[in-house]
């Protein structure tokens, strides 16, 4: 068992249900665990630890794969950073922007410059990395990226097929009752929230 | 001993690639099915199909070489196929910003529009 390889996977895990956790629920009230689960994944990925030493048992483990040692580690290690690092530095940017605009409110140029700014540092970084060009000059990477495409959408096919016949084979329920005067009020303040940015 | 060799019955590595997104979406729709419980959206059956599709992957590619398996090497092959998955998402990310880039210049230059949900609601 390789501890680094396990902290990873799990940290990970933690990223993707913290994702899905924030995703559930209403706009405004969003699952409270979401956010500490999602630090504990975000530290556990950036703090991985080293490789087995000579005396520790799962030394002789990394000889025979290849992930194990150290190089990989540091690789796996520079490819989590720089994404991170593009993908918040988006997502920030990318909010300012939102919020900037005159979507929700009036037009606040100050919050839309800082998110330009946020989203060409973003760009930046992609041009930075030599990763991205080396991977988009070689047609067998582009091919691995189209059938990945592939790949998805047969998966989110496959799962649409799944959840129709789980729909449509499971007993059905009664018909729901309308909503009552506090569910109503309850729907009025999410569109309102959703729409006027929460004023 | 675990080789990370992708060939599966011919098909070569962009068969493979294709494997790897049905498990990492598999294992993640598991994981999401799990974390976000409930019981009138029926997740039994998609749970265990996701379950299935997820681990029954790794299971084999654990037992490929020698015929057995170990938890050990269940975690090793899952590591394996969530960080490919990752990769190849990571790899989607110049495209994937061109597109909100481009979205975000439509809504810098958006003004908001007349919407008669919004004087229903002042109303």
């Amino acid at each position: 068992m390789v501890f680094w390889v396990n902290q990873a996977l799990l940290s990970t895990t933690l990223m993707l249900a913290a994702f899905s956790m924030w995703r559930m629920g209403p706009a405004f009230k969003r699952s409270k665990f979401a956010g500490p689960v999602a630090l504990i994944g975000l530290a556990g990925l950036l703090f991985l630890p080293e490789q087995p030493l000579y005396f520790e048992s799962d030394y002789h483990r990394c000889e025979v794969i290849s992930f194990c040692n150290n190089d990989g580690r540091e690789s796996y290690l520079k490819v989590v950073f720089s994404s991170l690092f593009t993908i918040s530095s988006a997502y920030i940017g990318c909010y300012a922007i939102i919020r900037g605009s005159r979507i929700y409110s009036e037009r606040n140029l100050p919050m839309l410059a800082t998110g330009w700014f946020l989203l060409s540092v973003s760009w930046w970084s992609i041009f930075q990395s030599t990763w991205f060009a080396e991977a988009y000059s070689r047609l067998d990477v582009l091919a691995w990226m189209v059938c990945f495409l592939f790949g998805t959408a047969a998966t989110v096919y496959l799962f649409f097929v799944i959840i129709r016949y789980t729909e449509k084979n499971t007993p059905r329920d009664p018909p729901i009752q309308p909503l009552d005067e506090n569910e109503r009020r309850l729907v009025t303040e999410m569109v309102r929230r959703n729409m006027v940015g929460g004023k | 001993m675990v080789s990370f060799e992708f060939s599966f019955a011919g098909i070569g590595s962009l068969g493979a690639m294709m494997l790897i997104a049905l498990v990492f979406f598999s294992y993640f729709f598991a994981i999401h099915l799990i974390v976000t419980w409930n019981p009138y959206h029926r997740p039994v059956i998609p749970l265990i199909s996701s379950l299935i599709l997820s681990l029954g992957p790794m299971l084999a590619m654990a037992m490929e070489t020698d015929g057995s398996s170990s938890i050990s090497q269940m975690l090793e092959v899952a590591f394996l196929f969530t960080t490919l998955g990752l990769g190849v998402i990571v790899l989607w990310m110049p495209i994937i910003l061109a597109v909100v880039t481009f979205q975000m210049i439509i809504v810098s230059r958006k003004s908001p529009s007349e919407d008669p949900l919004m004087e229903m609601l002042d109303n």
